[in-house]
């Protein structure tokens, strides 16, 4: 007999299987699938306009797939461009989730603060959007995502629009930060290099119509990687070929379906 | 810093000029146009019965100041709550055709309509209506500034970025929400840019609403030209007292909207 009293195994915060969407009539995703455990960082690499954001989309709910199985915990968006307000201070840019979920003014105001305190930004609190630097921004962007509380973040392309050192400075920041708060995380990214700095798990996507053509793990501790880390490099190659691979297969397969058009018709 | 050398100026440098020298070059050019305008009237020998000469003007500005006070308070008030009052209805019906397609499609043109309607033949209409008060000068004033106002808020409701509402979306953000957080703030400061392009033709609202329901005693400017007959220099008082309100309550718009919304207004250079 079973024992009744385990708790169930938390459902993992995010399930695709074979999930496909069109868009005006041209397939963007071709039987996506995709997994996240609890916890779990998993990057999301693929040749620019290959459906990336199509599928992050789907995962934050703006968008419902045609077919196949999706099933995701409610997501926390983080988007490229900060989209932070600008008519709001850091701290109540924060706790704007919060305010739009019913908290007070006054919580969500404290709750911000707390938040903004404990990752050290405490004087930037006050300061309105057009008064931080553009990684400053990026950082009050994520712990606005990180506000909602939910255990699912959708990062995309969180660090695209800032210079080679921020971005670096930002990654360090983000790895440590998970790891004080683990989160499940889908970080879209079309920077090979973040992607194995940052995930868990690195999955690459083909061309459109997308679909899974590699996924490659990375087994060493989150927090402080080294770049040059031996595992880091095979790892960068193994998704850089996968990329490669994908997109020079699609040429071929485009080339032969040419070919084959060409007999055919003749 | 480098100081701001006039040699090395870029093209395309929107630097503000500083307070001071923005402030006296703001009274040279009217004092230029003065001095002009004086030494045209008597070197040409002018008729003042037709146009009366700067310092003619100034004299009866102090002669007749008494009078001029209180037509002045009567029309200033025309204006400021005519004004108030296009400030809310016009933001509201922004609001209202911003969020509803079927009022946009029903009020735009009938919007657009009003603004062609010539004001002698409003203001009698309205004089009807409303009776000889403050009432019909409200109206008019209002009916004349709301447009601004209104195409002002509407243009910047449409121009959000509309990843905001995307964004809004994945946290469970209501439509009232949405306008709360994001498309309220963003109308603000052009709602108050609508008002402050409202100001002038709301003098000149204000003086048609008064030619067409004259009252005695509270003519306000407006009456006071209408009776100066040939006292001229009466009428260019008031003119001239008109023009400084303007100016003055164009400041003091730009001043709220720097207050309520500051992020409107980068510092330029910081």
């Amino acid at each position: 007999m079973q024992d009744a009293t385990l708790p169930a195994p938390p459902a993992a915060p995010l399930v695709a299987r074979g999930v496909r969407r069109a868009l005006g009539g041209l397939p963007v995703l071709d039987g996506v699938d995709l997994d996240i455990g609890p916890g779990e960082v998993v990057a999301l690499v693929g040749p620019s306009g290959c459906g990336k954001s199509t599928l992050l989309e789907l995962v934050c709910g703006l968008q419902a797939p045609d077919g196949g199985e999706l099933r995701a915990h409610p997501a926390a968006l983080m988007p490229q461009r900060d989209l932070l307000l600008p008519w709001l201070d850091a701290r109540d840019n924060v706790a704007l989730p919060l305010r739009i979920a019913g908290t007070g003014r006054r919580e969500a105001r404290e709750r911000a603060g707390e938040l903004l305190d404990r990752v050290g930004l405490t004087r930037f609190a006050r300061s309105r959007p057009d008064q931080l630097s553009g990684g400053m921004r990026q950082r009050v962007a994520f712990l606005r995502a990180l506000a909602t509380e939910r255990d699912l973040l959708c990062l995309d392309e969180p660090f695209g629009a800032l210079d080679a050192i921020t971005r670096e400075d930002l990654r360090g920041w983000l790895a440590d930060l998970l790891d004080a708060r683990p989160r499940s995380v889908l970080l879209v990214t079309h920077d090979v290099e973040e992607a194995v700095l940052l995930g868990d798990r690195v999955v690459v996507l083909s061309p459109r119509p997308a679909r899974v053509t590699a996924v490659v793990g990375v087994a060493a501790a989150r927090v402080g990687r080294d770049p040059t880390d031996p595992s880091l490099v095979a790892a960068r190659r193994t998704v850089r070929d996968a990329l490669h691979a994908a997109i020079t297969g699609d040429r071929d397969h485009a080339a032969a379906e040419r070919d084959a058009d060409h007999g055919g018709g003749a | 810093m480098i100081g701001p050398s006039r040699a090395s100026r870029p093209p395309g440098d929107r630097r503000p000029l500083p307070r001071a020298v923005r402030v006296l070059l703001g009274v040279v050019g009217p004092l230029l146009l003065l001095g002009g305008w004086q030494a045209y009237v008597r070197l040409a020998h002018v008729d003042e019965i037709l146009l009366p000469a700067p310092t003619t003007v100034l004299s009866s500005l102090v002669d007749d100041r008494d009078l001029l006070w209180h037509a002045f308070a009567r029309t200033a008030q025309e204006i400021l709550l005519g004004l108030a009052i296009a400030l809310v209805v016009g933001a509201l019906l922004a609001v209202a055709m911003h969020v509803s397609r079927v009022l946009r499609a029903a009020l735009g043109p009938l919007v657009i309509g009003t603004q062609a309607i010539p004001l002698p033949v409003l203001a009698p209409v309205l004089v009807f209506w409303l009776g000889f008060g403050l009432t019909p000068k409200l109206a008019i004033v209002a009916i004349i500034c709301f447009f601004p106002v209104t195409i002002a808020t509407l243009d910047a409701l449409d121009r959000v970025d509309p990843e905001l509402p995307r964004l809004l979306r994945t946290m469970g953000a209501s439509r009232w929400q949405l306008m709360r957080w994001v498309e309220l703030p963003a109308a603000l400061p052009a709602a108050l840019s609508g008002a402050k392009v409202s100001v002038a033709i709301g003098g000149i609202a204000a003086i048609f609403a008064e030619y067409a329901g004259y009252e005695q005693g509270e003519g306000g400017l407006g009456g006071v030209i209408q009776t100066a007959q040939l006292n001229t220099a009466r009428a260019f008082a008031a003119v001239a007292i008109l023009a400084v309100f303007a100016v003055v309550t164009t400041g003091i718009l730009a001043a709220l909207q720097r207050v309520v919304a500051p992020w409107a207004h980068r510092r330029p250079g910081a």
